[in-house]
């Protein structure tokens, strides 16, 4: 076990089923996970997210489903006979021992030696630049610093799948962006297989190999981060990532009909009853005057309906023809307020084909 | 309202502090009606009580009722005697109690609610009650006896009563409540969190429970075990009752000082002696709950 467990397991999920009540958590989930890799499991509070790494950890019991870590059926395995270091959101570090003697623990339950377990505990310590720390208890550290020891607790035994539920959560923001670069290069230099909790979608999208985007408990879209940026397969999943508007159009072909204007698209949509364009605020470019789009770019006319000048950028509400709303953010820069178009003014927006997205509507966005 | 209300002078230091001391007087009040009846019906009596003890029959002061406790054999084997009692009880109790708290605390909050009740039920039952409920079964002809004898485990009814094993078996049930009830609550806030990180590092339950459920526990336990101790210590009606005459501890020797030969000084030197342990008993306690936080 101890041998095998310095190689990375691959981990595939097939048809898992989890009701609670008439709740369904998960609705036959299947995912399969590389060996090695970062895979974030991304999506609102009530997604299944948590469900199915908690079926992955063995704390919950799915009612179907088969779940293999390597070649070898885990899904009968109680816990702690499934060698996964999990590290939780609230860090349940145990408060009645020392930093070293949490770290050190899963070395003490698998019967390592007092001194090579302290070694080794030591090392998982320095691992996370928190030499030095092993004789402190667990409340004379910062929130930041827990969450350091409960990284080196779950890997300070090399298992080969490292599970994380939110483990970011209770900390501040710039806090948080130092721990997601942190765990990226812990997960670089040891490299088990990662399985990541979150409902954070920048998050998702800084740490990942993978994301698997959860709504209802079914897995949305599972695809690398720029993927499910840029071509996100379900109204779902571009509304939950980045900021966007959702505008209804008709599809023909490779056109899309937004009122009497045309949009060219890169390729036809997926079928669908309805499809629905995907502005993202970022891609939009405002045109001067009655210039002429350049080549493979889309032309959008609106009207000014509002605009909010929020210190760094200014914030315009954009009216389309037929009374479909969006936002445009503009950064300010020296000169250029007094060339903003102001309320009630006639604006163009060019925007580039390819990033002229059109999903098949249908699911309501929550 | 002070005169400086409404006024544009920002107040001295001195005000400040003044005001400062104003509030602790208030909240000093709060206390008073409590501190007063604390004053006037324990620690009075007390320290009369203990000035009796060191006076003679002669009202002289004397160590004379310390020396008798000293010297005669059989107030050292009554407090012997009070002290394996309690120590047996506190035991048994322990034995009982741990898992009734432990399967509580695992039970859903509702159910668990419910099933305090039968903890609680005959906690609010009156001792007296209680005791002569359990006289009813142990006694020759009682329950327990006449039930074993029908089932043919035994020929000749147990001596179960006027002895040490009915004073302990009453005692441990009356004292249960008070082990479970401080335990349960400490448990209830022990972060199931701890139990699911335990397993997923790869501890068997048996080990969750030894090396993270159980410490976590100890805090509610060992208070639960003092409580049933001290209690146990100065307990009177039920070692009375179910002893017989038969078991002797501590405060029936206090009660027959007084109403059998209403001599004050020794009862109140047995008395002083009694709390002394128990402070003791309790600072010991409190000094190893200490030490043992302080190594964790």
């Amino acid at each position: 076990m101890d041998d095998a467990s310095r190689h990375p397991l691959p981990i595939t999920v097939e048809g898992m089923e989890k009701r609670y009540g008439p709740v369904v958590a998960l609705g036959g989930v299947s995912l399969r996970i590389a060996a090695g890799e970062f895979v974030t499991l991304l999506g609102p509070s009530g997604s299944g997210k948590t469900t199915l790494l908690m079926v992955l950890a063995g704390f919950v019991r799915p009612d179907a489903g088969s779940l293999m870590f390597g070649e070898r059926q885990v899904l009968m395995l109680p816990p702690h006979e499934r060698g996964v270091g999990m590290v939780f959101q609230n860090y349940a570090l145990f408060p009645h021992m020392s930093v070293l003697d949490n770290v050190a623990f899963p070395l003490k339950v698998r019967g390592v030696a007092r001194a090579e377990a302290r070694r080794r505990a030591e090392a998982a310590l320095d691992l996370v630049d928190l030499g030095g720390y092993g004789g402190r208890q667990v409340h004379q550290l910062s929130g930041g610093q827990q969450q350091r020891v409960a990284l080196a607790r779950a890997v300070v035994f090399e298992p080969p799948i490292l599970l994380m539920d939110e483990p970011l959560s209770a900390l501040d923001k710039n806090l948080r962006e130092r721990m997601q670069i942190e765990i990226r290069r812990l997960h670089e230099r040891l490299g088990m297989t990662t399985v990541y909790v979150t409902h954070d979608q920048r998050e998702a999208l800084t740490m990942s190999d993978r994301i698997a985007v959860l709504n209802r408990g079914r897995v949305e879209q599972y695809d690398t981060p720029t993927e499910i940026y840029d071509r996100p397969a379900s109204a779902f999943v571009a509304d939950f990532i980045g900021e966007s508007a959702l505008i209804p159009v008709q599809v023909e072909g490779t056109t899309a009909l937004l009122g009497r204007q045309r949009l060219a698209l890169p390729r036809a949509p997926a079928a669908g009853d309805s499809h629905l364009l995907v502005l993202r605020p970022e891609k939009l470019e405002l045109l001067a005057g009655d210039a002429a789009p350049p080549a493979g770019a889309n032309r959008l006319d609106g009207r000014v309906r509002d605009r909010i000048f929020q210190g760094e950028s200014v914030l315009f509400f954009i009216a389309l023809p037929d009374g479909q709303d969006f936002t445009f953010r503009l950064q300010v820069r020296a000169g250029l307020m007094a060339r903003l178009p102001g309320k009630g003014d006639a604006v163009a927006f060019t925007l580039h084909r390819d990033d002229t997205l059109v999903v098949p509507g249908g699911v309501q966005a929550p | 309202m002070t005169a400086l209300a409404g006024m544009a002078v920002a107040p001295s230091p001195i005000d400040l502090r003044r005001a400062g001391r104003r509030e602790r007087r208030r909240r000093l009040l709060l206390v008073a009606p409590a501190l007063l009846l604390v004053t006037l019906l324990l620690i009075g009596p007390f320290a009369w009580l203990a000035t009796l003890s060191f006076l003679d029959e002669k009202g002289a002061l004397s160590l004379v009722n310390y020396i008798t406790i000293a010297e005669q054999t059989s107030t050292l084997k009554i407090l012997w005697t009070t002290f394996r009692v309690s120590l047996l009880v506190t035991l048994f109790c322990a034995l009982l109690g741990y898992p009734v708290a432990y399967l509580l605390g695992l039970l859903p909050r509702r159910a668990a609610a419910f099933c305090l009740l039968a903890v609680l039920l005959p906690f609010w039952t009156s001792i007296l009650v209680r005791t002569y409920a359990w006289m009813v079964l142990l006694a020759r002809k009682g329950l327990v006896n006449t039930g074993l004898q029908d089932i043919g485990l035994i020929d000749q009814p147990l001596r179960l009563m006027h002895n040490e094993t009915g004073t302990i078996i009453g005692m441990t049930h009356i004292m249960l409540p008070f082990l479970i009830l401080p335990l349960y609550a400490t448990i209830r806030a022990i972060d199931r969190g701890y139990l699911r990180a335990g397993a997923s590092l790869g501890a068997r339950p048996t080990t969750v429970f030894w090396k993270v459920f159980f410490p976590l526990s100890l805090p509610g336990f060992f208070g639960g075990l003092c409580f049933v101790f001290v209690l146990c210590l100065g307990f009177f009606v039920t070692p009375a009752l179910l002893g017989g005459g038969k078991v002797q501890m501590i405060a029936m020797i206090i009660e027959r000082s007084i109403v059998m030969h209403a001599s004050w000084g020794p009862a109140a030197a047995i008395g002083v002696v009694l709390l002394l342990t128990t402070v003791a008993v309790l600072w010991l306690g409190w000094w190893l709950q200490r030490g043992r936080r302080r190594t964790a």
